[in-house]
């Protein structure tokens, strides 16, 4: 808060105000891009005649069948990469938390730092280099940035996770472990849990776009269609994704807030 | 040497510097029963948490069962700890967990692997969980989860624990401090009967120093992590108690280290 | 006391969720068209492993870093005027959106369903806004206005506007409103007690929480340039074609450097603010 009173000029605000205004019209004109363009007749037209070519949508069945089977294998590739990344995770989740020294801490999160950074996008066309086109190479893809995510969350979890539990258990014989899975696990799985399926959220919309590097799923139908010039197609898959999203949204809502706010 | 536990010239010091054992030696045979009383802070859990071999001392030897812990190899230590029952003052239950489960993690230590893994899915021996569970009046709550008992209920079903895992050396660190009078006499007294019939080593400390005196025959007496007296109960006078707890009768004129309470 | 059960009774519901598991596994495996085995096979593992040996030394002639350093302008670019245009499109959906909540809060009103239907029309917006990927409205604004940053700008205007109205309504909808009711039965009008009583001390939270979307702008920024949207992402993505692994790896490396110190300045600043 500011500590000054309120009457004396904050000298250091408008500085500060003048820098940023500054720097947020340097980059309009850096990319040489006037938005007040885009309000002109001639805009709006273009805009307007290109979202005419998106209706009526396609919905014959035989593309409604193959976005339906898009949209599954949208699904299977964000379970399936958010599952796996949940044990890798784990695993990964007992160096960062120090349970093997401190090297193994540094190496560990550091590792866990760059797969967190990296976007998935650019893993999947890595992927797709490795493994070739298709969900394989999504899955993959996702599975690499998760871990990352999720390794560090999950290791967070357990360095804050009082150790008691775990001695005692040791002290009676146990080995590390049995310690961990009998004396940790069932206090930190909550936890875990709940990271695990708001990953898992994030990841069906992630899952939707790798296609667009020929990583399977919508986004793959949805390039390939867009870049045919298949309009009415593209809207179809367009409106599957919008309504994927919007499932998922509610289905994450009433699990956590119970049956009750519907849209938004 | 004696073949319960041998403690000679002992010194701990925690890692914050509060001395918490001075030139401690204490001896017992197997079969013996002792109950160790003294002020807060006296050095009663540090002296409990040194015989389960959770701390090392800085200073003196230490057998426990005949053996000396801190020179044995890691799975030797790990055979030597299974055969040591510690009961906590607060039960390390993981609240999620369910009784049944909790108990039966008293024997992973003695279980292979693949029993203690598999027990998970589906435990491995109900009927001795239940077993030692009905000795606390605790039977119809074998499978419930630990958050859902109280707090005296929790710590008889970590008691109850320790006798799943059949411990050849016994240690209590304040076993009946969230219990009713009725129900500490009771489960000191299950305590001692078990050891009496199983003939191990009981260590009970004890802020009660009536149920001391009635069930133990053997007194320690701490105070700043000295032992102040060494007496069968018959022996143990009103003046050695008030010796004892002198100090916190004077009020809090006393430094005690947190650290040690 | 009941006689003892010597059965686990929560044995059978878990064993039922397991099967059910299981059998929810085997599709997904073929769905994904999972094949460990992709992995080893002997032409991917050459064509992978050449290029990841490119890895080292990354490229660092003058002419390529030249590129890259107007790559990073023009992806900071896309990213600041991105998010300013997403400012201006969420002040007055935000608006829109908290006049039948906080500015009725601080006094009655009439047009209230007006105003409720105004703000379903908003959310709707708001969902085709935010529920459709940056990326793919990127992918759209090349196909109309050709390739190139302005598509990414635009892209960010629209998703990122559609977020920052929900969390501003948020934030303003939770506010506290003694102020603005003060002033309101002082006598000035509800849209005057809103922005002087209310927003002045939420505006902090609110800028806060602007700069940290900034912060995601840069890399959505890095990720649209895939679809030709310029800056990094579009570098990355010719490199990447043309399989030159040390151009890769040097641009892998500038990415990592441009997050970091995006985090640490939106870090910085937000602490400014505070």
């Amino acid at each position: 808060m500011n500590t000054q009173p309120a009457r004396q000029f904050c000298f250091h605000c408008v500085f500060n105000l003048i820098i940023l205004s500054g720097l947020v019209i340097g980059s309009f004109i850096y990319l040489s891009f006037n938005p007040f363009k885009l309000l002109t007749g001639e805009s709006i037209h273009l805009v307007a005649q290109y979202v005419a070519r998106f209706f009526p949508p396609d919905v014959s069945s035989h593309f409604l069948l193959k976005v339906m089977k898009a949209s599954l294998e949208t699904i299977a590739i964000s379970a399936l990469a958010t599952l796996i990344a949940m044990v890798f995770g784990l695993f990964l989740a007992l160096p960062a938390a120090g349970w093997f020294g401190s090297l193994a801490k540094k190496i560990t999160r550091f590792f866990l730092n760059f797969l967190r950074s990296v976007p998935e996008l650019v893993f999947a066309t890595l992927m797709v280099l490795a493994v070739g086109l298709g969900p394989f190479a999504g899955t993959l893809a996702l599975l690499l940035h998760t871990t990352g995510v999720l390794g560090r969350l999950f290791g967070e979890t357990l360095e804050n996770h009082p150790i008691t539990t775990n001695r005692a258990l040791i002290l009676s014989g146990a080995s590390g472990p049995l310690a961990f899975l009998y004396g940790t696990l069932p206090g930190i799985v909550p936890q875990l849990i709940s990271y695990t399926l708001y990953r898992w959220e994030m990841n069906i919309r992630m899952a939707t776009i790798l296609g667009f590097v020929g990583a399977g799923g919508l986004g793959q139908i949805l390039y390939y269609e867009l870049s045919l010039l298949h309009e009415s197609q593209a809207s179809t898959v367009i409106m599957v994704m919008l309504l994927l999203v919007i499932m998922v949204d509610f289905m994450s809502n009433t699990l956590r807030h119970g049956p009750a706010r519907p849209l938004g | 040497m004696a073949d319960g536990f041998e403690l000679n010239q002992i010194d701990f010091t925690h890692s914050n510097g509060t001395i918490a054992l001075q030139n401690l030696t204490l001896r017992a045979d197997v079969g013996e029963h002792i109950a160790i009383i003294g002020p807060s802070g006296s050095g009663k859990t540090t002296l409990l948490n040194l015989l389960a071999t959770a701390i090392r001392p800085q200073q003196g030897q230490l057998h426990i069962l005949g053996v000396a812990p801190w020179s044995l190899s890691k799975s030797k230590l790990r055979h030597l700890r299974a055969a040591i029952g510690l009961i906590h003052q607060v039960p390390p239950l993981p609240p999620k967990q369910r009784v049944i489960t909790a108990i039966l993690a008293g024997k992973i230590g003695q279980w292979s692997s693949l029993k203690s893994v598999l027990s998970l899915l589906y435990p491995a021996d109900i009927a001795g969980a239940l077993h030692c569970l009905t000795q606390f009046d605790l039977g119809d709550r074998l499978f419930d989860r630990c958050d859902r008992l109280s707090g005296g209920q929790l710590q008889r079903v970590g008691i109850a624990r320790v006798l799943y895992q059949e411990p050849k050396m016994m240690l209590a660190d304040e076993p009946v401090s969230a219990l009713d009078p009725v129900l500490s006499e009771r489960t000191v007294q299950t305590l001692t009967h078990y050891a009496k019939d199983k003939n191990i080593t009981f260590v009970a400390s004890l802020h009660d120093v009536e149920i001391a005196l009635k069930w133990f025959p053997r007194m320690v007496g701490l105070r700043h992590g000295q032992v102040l007296f060494d007496l069968p109960s018959g022996q143990v006078t009103k003046e050695h108690l008030h010796t004892l707890y002198a100090s916190e009768m004077r009020g809090f004129s006393q430094e005690i280290p947190a650290s040690a309470l | 006391m009941t006689r003892p059960v010597l059965r686990d009774p929560q044995a059978l519901p878990r064993i039922f969720f397991l099967l059910c598991a299981i059998t929810l596994m085997w599709p997904m495996l073929i769905l994904a068209q999972f094949q460990p085995m992709a992995l080893f096979d002997a032409s991917n593992r050459e064509v992978m492993g050449n290029f990841l040996q490119q890895f080292f030394p990354p490229q660092l002639q003058t002419e390529f870093l030249h590129r890259i350093f107007k790559a990073v302008l023009e992806t900071l670019a896309m990213a600041t005027a991105g998010i300013t245009l997403a400012l201006v499109i969420a002040m007055p959906l935000t608006l829109g959106m908290t006049q039948s909540l906080s500015i009725s809060r601080i006094g009655p009103a009439n047009g209230y369903a007006m105003s409720q239907a105004g703000r379903y029309v908003v959310r709707l917006v708001m969902v085709v806004m935010r529920g459709i990927p940056e990326i793919v409205w990127a992918l759209l604004f090349v196909r109309v206005f050709g390739l190139g940053p302005m598509a990414g700008v635009l892209a960010i205007a629209i998703t990122y506007g559609g977020m920052l109205t929900k969390v501003y309504a948020e934030i303003l909808e939770s506010g506290n409103t003694q102020a603005s009711r003060a002033l309101f039965l002082a006598g000035s009008n509800r849209l005057h007690a809103f922005l002087y009583g209310l927003l002045p001390h939420t505006a902090q939270e609110l800028a806060s929480y602007t700069i940290y979307r900034w912060e995601a702008a840069v890399r959505a920024s890095v990720v649209m340039g895939f679809v030709g949207a310029g800056g990094l992402g579009q570098l990355m993505d010719q490199s990447m074609k043309m399989l030159d692994g040390s151009e890769v790896s040097t641009i892998l490396l500038v990415f990592l450097m441009l997050v970091f110190v995006a985090d640490y300045v939106s870090w910085l600043i937000r602490k400014q603010l505070a």
